[in-house]
Formats: C-alpha cells, structure tokens, sequence
C-alpha cells in the first residue's frame, strides 16, 4: 500500500510541480497586470488633477493606454481563472456573480437616487469600491465555506 | 452528493493531501468532495474512478435517486 502512495506520488508530482508553478505564476501574473492598472489609473486620474495634460489628445492617449492596460488585467484573470483548480474557480465564478449583482443592483439605485433627487452627482467611486468589496467578501466567504 | 471518497482514501492509508496530489487540486477541493460540500466535475469523477479502480456510480451516490 505505501509503494502506491510513492508510485501516485512520483507519478504525478512533475505534473504536479509543472501544475503549481503555473498556478504561481497566473496568480503574480494577474497582481501584477491589477497592480499596473491600478498605477496608471492614479496617473491619469492625478495628471488630470493637476493639469499635466498639453491638450485632449494627451488626455486620450493616457486613457486609451490605461484601457488598455484594464484589458490586459481582465485577460491575466481568465488565464488565472483557467489555471486554478474547480473549486477555486467556483468560488471565483459565485464571488464574480455577487459582485455583478451588487453592481446591477447598486448602480441602479443610485441612479434611483440621482432621479428622486436624494443625491446629486452620482458617486461612481463608491460602486467600484461597492463591486470589489462584494468580490474581495465573497471569495473569503466561499473559501471558508469550504475550507 | 454522497459518496465513499473517506472510505476508500482511508483503505489506502492516503491522506487528504496524497490524493490532492494525484488527482492535481487542492487539499481544500478535496475535503470539500469528502464532506459533500462539493460535486467534482465529470472529468474529476472519472479521475478518482480510475485512481481507485471503481466505477463513478460505487464512489457517489446520488442521494435524489
């Protein structure tokens, strides 16, 4: 019984090795794609703030680079989402799912507010703030669930 | 879904993280299949059939049926 447990173990472990590397490397791969973005949104957002920009194509320029930027992010995601096992990628998919939901739901209520006018300017900071909090939750959530 | 996954792990003196590794997922995905908290996918399940030499319908049990 224990030469089994070392044939499953040699057998597998390379794939194993090869499997979790992988893992590693999409889950930097993917931080670092968000830590990017995150970087050069607060660039384009400051540069605004203090008036850095010659003229509109400047500003264009800056948005376009950090859209595209936010595409590459969503793409390591995907890649991430296809390297993590099941079950990760069910708590992922339920976490992904609450936080389209709080978006649906928050923004849709706040144009609710903005219309009875109990609000002005609709926040739009917050829904972001709203949506990653939903997620950032519901993946620890899940992961203690099944833990 | 029920299933015998403790049973036979434990007939092979295998721990949680033994078969982690040879069914490639983790320690977590596979207490979750133990406990019945998770279904594994078709190719997960016909993974452990192969492993434990069982067919997929003498290692779960479909609790509806």
């Amino acid at each position: 019984m224990e030469s089994s447990i070392i044939d499953i173990k040699t057998r597998t472990e390379d794939m194993n090795q090869t499997t979790h590397r992988r893992h590693i490397k999409s889950t930097l791969t993917f931080l670092f794609c968000t830590f990017i973005w995150t970087a050069s949104f607060v660039a384009v957002d400051k540069a605004a703030l203090y008036g850095w920009y010659s003229g509109t194509t400047a500003a264009v320029v800056a948005i376009a680079i950090n859209v595209a930027l936010g595409v590459v992010m969503v793409l390591a995601y995907m890649r991430h989402l296809r390297v993590v096992d099941e079950l990760q990628r069910k708590i992922q998919m339920d976490a992904l799912a609450l936080a389209l939901g709080a978006a649906l739901v928050g923004g849709f209520a706040l144009l609710l507010l903005q219309t009875t006018g109990l609000m002005g300017e609709p926040q739009l900071n917050n829904l972001i703030l709203l949506i990653f909090a939903t997620h950032v939750i519901s993946t620890i959530v899940g992961n203690l669930r099944y833990r | 879904m029920k299933n015998r996954l403790r049973v036979l792990r434990a007939e092979r003196s295998w721990t949680q993280a033994d078969l982690a590794l040879a069914l490639e997922v983790s320690r977590q995905t596979v207490n979750a299949i133990e406990t019945g908290k998770f279904d594994p996918s078709l190719p997960l399940a016909f993974k452990l059939s192969r492993l434990f030499e069982q067919p997929i319908e003498s290692i779960f049990d479909d609790e509806a049926s």
